[in-house]
């Protein structure tokens, strides 16, 4: 039995030889691990959110995250648009709240791991992003003072609030709302992807390990020598969790497919990033990490805002995703434009070069892919996603926190 | 004085008339994170110990520079703190130092290759 075994694992290592890495290939490809990386596995808590890693600020996140209530219609929750069963995003291309959005939610695994929230990055937290949704106008429509009432008349989300924060019932209804989108965070930093064939596949090539290799499926291998050959991919999408975090302008048609303007009205264009920061550092706003609800005032978090500056090829850059756990959260892009992975793939190879900015990234050129490579980079990145339990333990966490009393 | 016992890892470059040493914090020069430079001007006379105005950073082959404007403070005559930067993008970066002053502007480079 044994020998049959060790027989079958050499005829498929000579296989794996197929697709040689070179030396640059073989140091960005571990580049791209560990995972999970050692900020999830030890549970580092984000020290601008003081109930960060709490149990029960993390049950009442749970609890707050499908509750109605927290909008004016008492019909939207967060998870109206960031459904557990699609990777925490949503199928439709823009999200509909009281109105339509003018993007696509993306999904929130690993969404602890970002230095910006929202493809434009108007957040510099992840407790400070769940507050918008709240209380914008268009999107929940809720308010300070209903979800400061609600957090002191709910039996359940009293009963958790009050052991995040015993005198919370004291506080004015701005810092109730904070502490409830505190919570969220806390319950959202649990969201993690689990490993996957892409990661197993790395480890083995830094253990130089050729029959864990060679279980990593050929065209998935193919698909990652271009990923890191002639695709430049981790230009952007780097380390373990594909993105660098910052912003770029991929070359996606900048007008909004806006099925609700009105005939005359001139067509819009998402200003991405170029707001993005107008928003992060306007002087009304007092959720960013300069502000006062930042719980670790002059930390290492707040250094980005400190220093982010508004620049003119700001204009049309959006986030760059992650690209773990992808096949969930179709559509793709910040305007839910490419309705399968192989879109966005064919949108690499037949890059408009005039539309990207003259003064732009000179790192993207049309790959003229064909379809065999197409092929290859759809494994590829279906490889980085296996199936998780962060819809059960949702699941389970809300009955627990419905206990409390 | 502020130049001796300098780490291993300095970077040195040699101006017209005087030494630029520079070392960062964290050391290497991290991907993708905030980090800080600590320079220092050596073998300076008394009147350059002043003179550096800016520091930025760019990447020469795809013709942009970072996404953030470092902050400049004075620690001590000739040694100053560069906070606030991040290199976004894996590849070579140049780092950008520009002198203003009594004799005419002078700028001195160097380039790293970020992984
Ligand atoms: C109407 C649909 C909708 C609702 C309801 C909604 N979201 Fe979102 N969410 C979005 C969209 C669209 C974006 C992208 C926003 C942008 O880029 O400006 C987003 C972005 C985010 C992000 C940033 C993720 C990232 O990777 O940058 C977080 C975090 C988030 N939402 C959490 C929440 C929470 C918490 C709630 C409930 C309080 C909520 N959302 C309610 C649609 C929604
Ligand atoms: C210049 C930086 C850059 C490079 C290089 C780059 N990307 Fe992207 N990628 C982005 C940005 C920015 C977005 C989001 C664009 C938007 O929504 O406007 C994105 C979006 C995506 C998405 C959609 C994910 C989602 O959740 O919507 C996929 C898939 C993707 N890229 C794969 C790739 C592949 C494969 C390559 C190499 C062929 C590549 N990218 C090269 C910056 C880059
Ligand atoms: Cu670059």
């Amino acid at each position: 039995m044994k020998a049959l075994v060790a027989a079958a694992g050499l005829l498929v290592s000579s296989a794996a030889g197929a697709v040689d890495f070179d030396a640059t290939q073989t140091r960005r490809i571990l580049g791209h691990g560990a995972w999970p990386p050692a900020q999830m596995q030890t549970q580092t808590a984000d020290r601008t959110n003081r109930y960060s890693g709490n149990v029960d600020a993390i049950r009442l996140g749970a609890m707050l995250f499908g509750e109605p209530r927290l909008s004016g219609n008492g019909a939207l929750s967060c998870q109206t648009c960031h459904r557990p069963e699609h990777g925490w995003s949503e199928p439709k291309a823009r999200s509909e709240g009281l109105q339509r959005q003018d993007r696509n939610a993306p999904g929130l695994l690993n969404v602890r791991l970002q230095r910006w929230f929202g493809w434009d990055g108007a957040n510099d937290s992840l407790w400070a992003a769940g507050i918008r949704p709240i209380v914008k106008d268009t999107e929940m429509g809720g308010s300070a003072a209903a979800t400061a009432k609600l957090l002191r008349e709910d039996a359940p989300l009293a009963c958790l609030a009050r052991r995040v924060e015993p005198a919370y019932a004291a506080m004015d209804d701005e810092a109730a709302l904070v502490l409830a989108a505190k919570a969220l965070a806390a319950f959202q930093e649990t969201l993690s992807s689990p490993r996957t064939a892409f990661d197993e596949f790395r480890d083995a090539l830094a253990a130089n390990d050729r029959a864990g290799m060679a279980r990593y499926p050929e065209a998935a291998q193919r698909g990652l020598a271009l990923f890191t050959g002639r695709g430049q991919c981790g230009a952007c999408h780097t380390g373990a969790n594909f993105s660098n975090g910052e912003f770029h302008d991929t070359g996606l048609v900048f007008f909004l497919n806006d099925p609700d303007r009105k005939p005359g009205t001139p067509r819009r264009v998402d200003p991405g990033r170029h707001d993005g920061i107008a928003q992060l550092k306007a002087a009304a706003n007092p959720f960013n990490l300069l502000g006062r609800y930042n719980d670790d005032p002059g930390g290492v978090a707040s250094i980005p805002v400190r220093h982010v500056v508004q620049q003119h090829r700001n204009w049309g850059e959006f986030k760059v995703p992650s690209l773990r756990s992808l096949p969930a959260t179709a559509p793709y892009m910040h305007d839910g434009s490419k309705a399968t992975l192989r879109d966005v793939i064919l949108h690499y190879s037949e890059l408009d070069e005039d539309r990207l900015h003259s003064d732009g990234e000179a790192i993207l050129k049309p790959l003229k892919l064909s379809e065999a490579e197409i092929a290859d980079l759809q494994a590829f990145l279906e490889s980085l996603s296996a199936p998780d339990d962060t819809a059960a333990r949702y699941e389970s966490l809300r009955r627990e926190a419905a206990q409390c009393r | 004085m502020a130049c001796i016992d300098l780490p291993a890892q300095a970077r040195q470059i040699q101006g017209s008339h005087f030494r630029v040493v520079v070392t960062s914090e964290p050391t290497p020069i991290p991907l993708n994170a905030p980090f800080a430079l600590e320079i220092r001007l050596c073998d300076a006379r008394m009147a350059e110990l002043s003179r550096l105005a800016a520091v930025d950073a760019w990447m020469p082959a795809h013709r942009h520079g970072m996404n953030y404007k470092t902050t400049l403070t004075k620690r001590d005559w000739g040694h100053y703190r560069a906070e606030g930067l991040l290199l976004h993008m894996p590849g070579e970066w140049e780092f950008v130092f520009d002198f203003a002053g009594p004799d005419k502007p002078e700028r001195l480079t160097f380039r790293i290759d970020a992984q």
